[in-house]
Order: C-alpha cells, then sequence, then structure tokens
C-alpha cells in the first residue's frame, strides 16, 4: 500500500503568515489562472481567480548536496489538507510526472528515476517501494520540475 | 546554433578549495565509479576512480522562489572548462533523453517550453525555443534524476 503526503498544515499555516521560504524570502503572492497551479497541501488545482502564493521550498529535512530546492505553489488561503491512499487530483493533471526514490538518508537512489504516465504512478510508486533501500518517493512535474508530493509507503 | 556554458571556472575552483556551496556546506568529497557522474566543468564523464565533488548548486544570480538548489558533480582536480564548439559533448549524449527548460531575463520558468528531448534534437529545440524574444536562456537537466547539467545561451 502507498500513501500520497501533502505538505505539513503547520508549515503551510507558516508560509500563509508570511513566514520566510528556504531562501528566507517572504512567500508571493499572485493570482491563480486556474491552469497548471496545483496546491501542494489540498493537492487540488488553486482555482482560477483564487489567490496562491509561490515560494522556494526545500521537501527535506536536512540540508545537503541531494536536498533540493525549488517552486511551488500554495492556496493562499486556507484549504483542507490532501494526501492519503486515493490518487489526488494533482497527479492527474498532467499527461505524466517524474518519480524518484530516496533512501533514508534522503539521498537519491540512482537507476529509480523515470517519467511516468499519469495512470501508472500508484504501480510504478509500489514497484520502487518494494526495492532494498527506498524510503519514499518524490513526485515531480516532469516538464518543469517542480515538487508535488511525495509517496510514502503504508506498513 | 546556441551556446552551451558550462558553470564558469571561479566558481568551480572555489569549491575546490573547500568554499560554501549553495546551502553553505563545505563540498563532498568522493571517487567516482565512472558511470554517470558527468563534471559539470569540463562536461566529461568523471573517469573511475578519479576524485569529484558534489555540491548543492543554484544555477541562478539572483534568490527568488524559482531559484532551483540540486546537486552536482565537478572534478576535484583541475579540469579544462568546455569550449563551446556548436555540439553537444560525447558525455552529453550518454543519456537517453534530458529535460530543457526556457527562462525569461527575470530567471523564471516560461511554462510550456519544458520538453523531454534527445540528445541529438537538444541544441535545435533549444534554437526554436530562442526564437521567442522572452526566452533568454535554456537549463538541461536530467530528465530522470533533475540533476542541472548545462545552460544553452543564445547564438
Amino acid at each position: 500500500m502507498i500513501r500520497y503526503t501533502a505538505l505539513p498544515t503547520d508549515q503551510v499555516d507558516a508560509y500563509r503568515r508570511g513566514g520566510p521560504d528556504a531562501f528566507g524570502n517572504a512567500p508571493e503572492r499572485a493570482v491563480s489562472d486556474g491552469q497548471g497551479n496545483p496546491c501542494r497541501h489540498c493537492l487540488r488545482e488553486v482555482p482560477a481567480g483564487a489567490r496562491m502564493l509561490i515560494l522556494a521550498h526545500k521537501p527535506f529535512v536536512g540540508t545537503h548536496p541531494y536536498a533540493e530546492v525549488g517552486p511551488i505553489f500554495l492556496c493562499a488561503d486556507a484549504c483542507q489538507a490532501g494526501g492519503g491512499i486515493e490518487v489526488p487530483e494533482v497527479l492527474t493533471t498532467s499527461p505524466d510526472y517524474l518519480i524518484k526514490g530516496y533512501g533514508p538518508d534522503d539521498r537519491i537512489v540512482y537507476g529509480t528515476g523515470a517519467v511516468i504516465p499519469a495512470p501508472d504512478i500508484a504501480a510504478r510508486a509500489a514497484l520502487l517501494l518494494a526495492q532494498p533501500g527506498v524510503a519514499y518517493l518524490h513526485v515531480r512535474s516532469a516538464r518543469n520540475n517542480c515538487y508535488q508530493l511525495r509517496i510514502d509507503p503504508v506498513a | 546554433m546556441p551556446r552551451l556554458t558550462a558553470l564558469p571556472t571561479a566558481l568551480v575552483t572555489a569549491w575546490r578549495a573547500g568554499a560554501p556551496d549553495a546551502h553553505g556546506l563545505p563540498p563532498e568529497r568522493h571517487v567516482s565509479d565512472g558511470t554517470g557522474n558527468r563534471c559539470r566543468h569540463c562536461l566529461r564523464l568523471i573517469p573511475e576512480g578519479t576524485d569529484f565533488l558534489i555540491v548543492a548548486h543554484r544555477p541562478f544570480d539572483h534568490l527568488h522562489a524559482y531559484a532551483e538548489v540540486g546537486p552536482v558533480f565537478v572534478c576535484a582536480d583541475d579540469c579544462a572548462r568546455h569550449a563551446d564548439d556548436g555540439r553537444l559533448p560525447p558525455a552529453m549524449t550518454s543519456a537517453p533523453d534530458y529535460l530543457i527548460k526556457g527562462y525569461a531575463a527575470d530567471e523564471r520558468i516560461v511554462y510550456g517550453t519544458g520538453q523531454i528531448v534527445a540528445p541529438d534534437a537538444m541544441l535545435g529545440a533549444a534554437e526554436a525555443l530562442f526564437a521567442d524574444p522572452q526566452i533568454a536562456f535554456v537549463h538541461i537537466r536530467s530528465a530522470r534524476n533533475n540533476c542541472y547539467q548545462a545552460r544553452i545561451d543564445r547564438a
């Protein structure tokens, strides 16, 4: 079994209050055009006309060369935390996604990364998480690199 | 044809002397296994048994939400910076495909430009992107691991 994991609500709330992003900058505010602006908290598209945040996020606990930093979007207003065992909306809006496996040391497990058609993500994720040395997966945009969410094993 | 731009020698020389990476950490020193460790300065494969550095690099001048940070490799010892000759170096034709993305002068992704291309189509695809005057530069990344490879500049 696999679980789709969104950004923690306390971290998202901090960004909404203007808390610093991975570079120490306050999140930028923008208005969604409703096309390709996935919120990494509710894991849904930020609706057209709704306010959103753009900020640099580091989806890793520690800091080391593999701790990538890049842009993400969030609903600027409160939204319901997404994630769980059902495929979230944000993984259905592109034809494919980049999936990469990480070890318990938060480093890429080379050979696991591949661009996978959206309907095949769950099967690919289950396969990778069954591989020794893979602790969790990151899903990113195949074309823009942007971090989408984490996939964790369910014990 | 567009030009392929490797990391500046001054930056790489500083890392070799122990200067901090984009996360403020000293470069890590490793020994190459000869497979897939490409130096972003000479744009060659780092030979098996040779020391190399792993650093977090931010291939942008300014700190903003789109300024991605991620791991790169460089030779630990002196190497000759890649001199553009209008072609891809052999080490950059080793993967079946790469991700290229267009950026505007403000260093933000121009959405819609990101594409996964085979090595022999890469410079042509970049040239097509440069037909749009708002494209200031193009980044080449690993299509599987995200890692930054080199920049493509307008001819």
